[in-house]
C-alpha cells in the first residue's frame, strides 16, 4: 500500500510517515501541490495525506484538480484549518476525511486505515483467504490457527496480492506498492519475497502462481479433498 | 446506475433531542430517515431492511455502539458507518475506526460538517464499484451490496441477499438446504429449513417477474436456473 505525504512542514511529514512506514505502508513525501498532482498522474497510490496551506496551488486546489482528472484514491486533508467552513469545502470537494491538526498520531493511522479498507471494499479489519487470516490492525498473521511469521516486505507483497485474488499482478506493480522512492527494489527482489511466501504458505495449500514474464497470481483457495 | 430512491439512513441515538434534530437536518440534504434509540434494535433494523449509511452513537442502554458496530461487521455488514459520540478520547476514537468504523465524529459537532461528511461517505460507498454479479436481468454490486432488477433498484433484505448470493454462485447447480444455511447463519445461531423456504419464497416474488427461476428440489434444496430471455 503506498501513501503520498503532502506536506511543506518536513518534521511533521517525516514524523507521520515513519509512524505509516512502521505499520508497512510506502510513503513518500513532497512539498508542493504541483508536485502532489504530478505524482498522483504517475504513479499508482492507494491514498493521500493532504495539507491545505501549501506553497503554490494550495491543497483544495489540488484536491479539486485530483477529482477533475478521475483519480479516486482515498484523500485526507490534515490541516490547522479547523473552521467549519472548511471543512465542509474539502469534504464536498471531494476529500474522503478531514483531519485538524494539531492530531493524535494513532487516530491519523486508524483513519488511513479505514480508509485504505473502505476503498478495498473491506468491511473489517482482518482478511482471510482459506487458512490464512490477516489482522490488518494489530499486523498479525496466522495460517490455520497458528501464528505466521512474516518479514515487513513478506507482509506488502502478500497484502498485493491478497487485494487481486485470482487476478494477475504484474511485478512493477508490486514494487510499486511495496518500494518507496529513491528506493531501489529489483524484479528479483520480489522474486526473493514471493518464494519466501511460498515456502510458508504452500504447506497450508495457498498458492501463488507465477505467470511467466509478467508477474504472479494468488489462486482461489481450494481445500484439498 | 443511478438509483432514483432517497438514500436510507439510520440514526441510533438515545438522547431524543438530538435525534430529532439530526432527522430533520438530513431529511432536508434529501435523506429517508429512520431512527432507533438503542443497539439492538439497530441491529434489527439492519438486518431486515438495506440502508446506505448509519450514524451510531457510542453510549446507549443494553449494548454500546462499539458492539453494535462489532457484530455488524462480524456478520459482513458493509454500509458505511459514522461514529458520533462524547467519547472523544484518542483511544475511542482509535477503536471505534478499527472496529470498522469509517468515520468518528466528537460531540459537541456542527451539524454541516456533519453533512458533509455523510455525503463523503455515500460517495465513498458507491465510487469504487466492486466486484458485480449479473445473471439476465439481475445485476449485484457486491461490494456496496445494492441489487438492480431490469435497471431497477431491488430492495433485499440482509438475508434474502445472503441466499441469492448463494444460489448465483451455482446456477445450474444444486445447492443444499444445509449448504444455504451454513453460508447464511451467523455463528450460535439456529435458523431452520423453513426460514430459507422463506426467504426463497420472498426472493422468487421479487425475481420470478423478471424471468428468475429457482427450482425446488424435493427433499434436497434449491437450484438457481440459468436465465433464458
Amino acid at each position: 500500500m503506498r501513501i503520498l505525504i503532502v506536506e511543506d512542514d518536513a518534521a511533521l511529514a517525516s514524523g507521520v510517515a515513519r509512524m505509516l512506514e512502521a505499520e508497512g505502508y510506502a510513503v513518500d513525501i513532497v512539498a508542493k501541490g504541483e508536485q502532489a498532482v504530478l505524482a498522483a498522474g504517475q504513479e499508482s497510490l492507494d491514498l493521500v495525506i493532504l495539507d491545505i496551506g501549501l506553497p503554490g496551488i494550495d491543497g483544495f486546489e489540488v484536491l479539486r484538480r485530483l477529482r477533475a482528472a478521475a483519480r479516486r484514491m482515498p484523500v485526507l486533508v490534515l490541516t490547522a484549518r479547523d473552521a467549519v467552513d472548511d471543512r465542509v469545502h474539502g469534504l464536498d470537494l471531494g476529500a474522503d476525511d478531514y483531519l485538524a491538526k494539531p492530531f493524535a498520531l494513532p487516530e491519523l493511522v486508524a483513519r488511513v486505515r479505514a480508509l485504505i479498507r473502505r476503498s478495498q471494499a473491506r468491511t473489517g479489519p482482518t482478511v482471510e483467504h482459506g487458512p490464512l487470516k490477516l489482522d490488518t490492525v494489530g499486523r498479525r498473521a496466522f495460517l490455520a490457527g497458528a501464528p505466521l511469521e512474516l518479514g515487513a516486505r513478506e507482509w506488502s507483497v502478500l497484502e498485493v496480492l491478497l487485494a487481486r485474488v485470482e487476478r494477475i499482478v504484474s511485478k512493477e506493480s508490486i514494487i510499486q506498492a511495496v518500494a518507496s522512492w529513491g528506493e531501489e527494489l529489483s524484479a528479483n527482489a520480489i522474486e526473493v519475497y514471493v518464494s519466501r511466501l511460498r515456502a510458508k504458505l504452500e504447506p497450508a495449500g495457498v498458492r501463488i502462481r507465477t505467470v511467466r514474464g509478467f508477474g504472479y497470481m494468488l489462486e482461489e483457495f481450494k481445500a484439498r479433498s | 446506475m443511478e438509483t432514483s430512491l432517497k438514500p436510507k439512513l439510520l440514526v441510533v441515538e438515545d438522547d431524543a433531542m438530538l435525534a430529532k434534530g439530526l432527522e430533520s437536518a438530513l431529511a432536508k440534504e434529501g435523506y429517508a430517515v429512520d431512527w432507533v434509540t438503542n443497539g439492538e434494535a439497530a441491529l434489527a433494523t439492519l438486518g431486515a431492511e438495506r440502508f446506505d449509511c448509519m450514524v451510531l452513537d457510542i453510549g446507549l442502554p443494553g449494548i454500546d455502539g462499539f458492539e453494535v458496530l462489532r457484530r455488524l461487521r462480524v456478520v459482513g455488514q458493509s454500509l458505511p458507518v459514522l461514529v458520533l459520540t462524547a467519547r472523544d478520547a484518542v483511544d475511542d476514537r482509535v477503536h471505534g475506526l478499527d472496529l470498522g468504523a469509517d468515520d468518528y465524529l466528537v460531540k459537541p459537532f456542527a451539524l454541516p460538517e456533519l453533512a458533509a461528511r455523510v455525503r463523503a461517505l455515500g460517495r465513498r460507498g458507491r465510487a469504487p464499484a466492486g466486484p458485480r454479479l449479473a445473471h439476465g436481468p439481475l445485476t449485484l454490486d457486491t461490494a456496496a451490496r445494492r441489487a438492480w432488477l431490469d435497471g431497477a433498484p431491488l430492495e433485499l433484505a440482509a438475508r434474502e441477499w445472503s441466499v441469492l448470493e448463494v444460489l448465483l454462485a451455482r446456477v445450474e447447480k444444486i445447492v443444499s438446504k444445509e449448504a444455504i444455511i451454513e453460508a447464511v447463519a451467523g455463528a450460535g445461531e439456529e435458523l431452520s429449513p423453513n426460514a430459507i423456504e422463506v426467504y426463497v419464497s420472498r426472493l422468487r416474488g421479487k425475481l420470478e417477474p423478471s424471468g428468475i427461476r429457482i427450482r425446488t428440489v424435493r427433499g434436497f434444496g434449491y437450484m438457481l436456473l440459468e436465465f433464458k430471455g
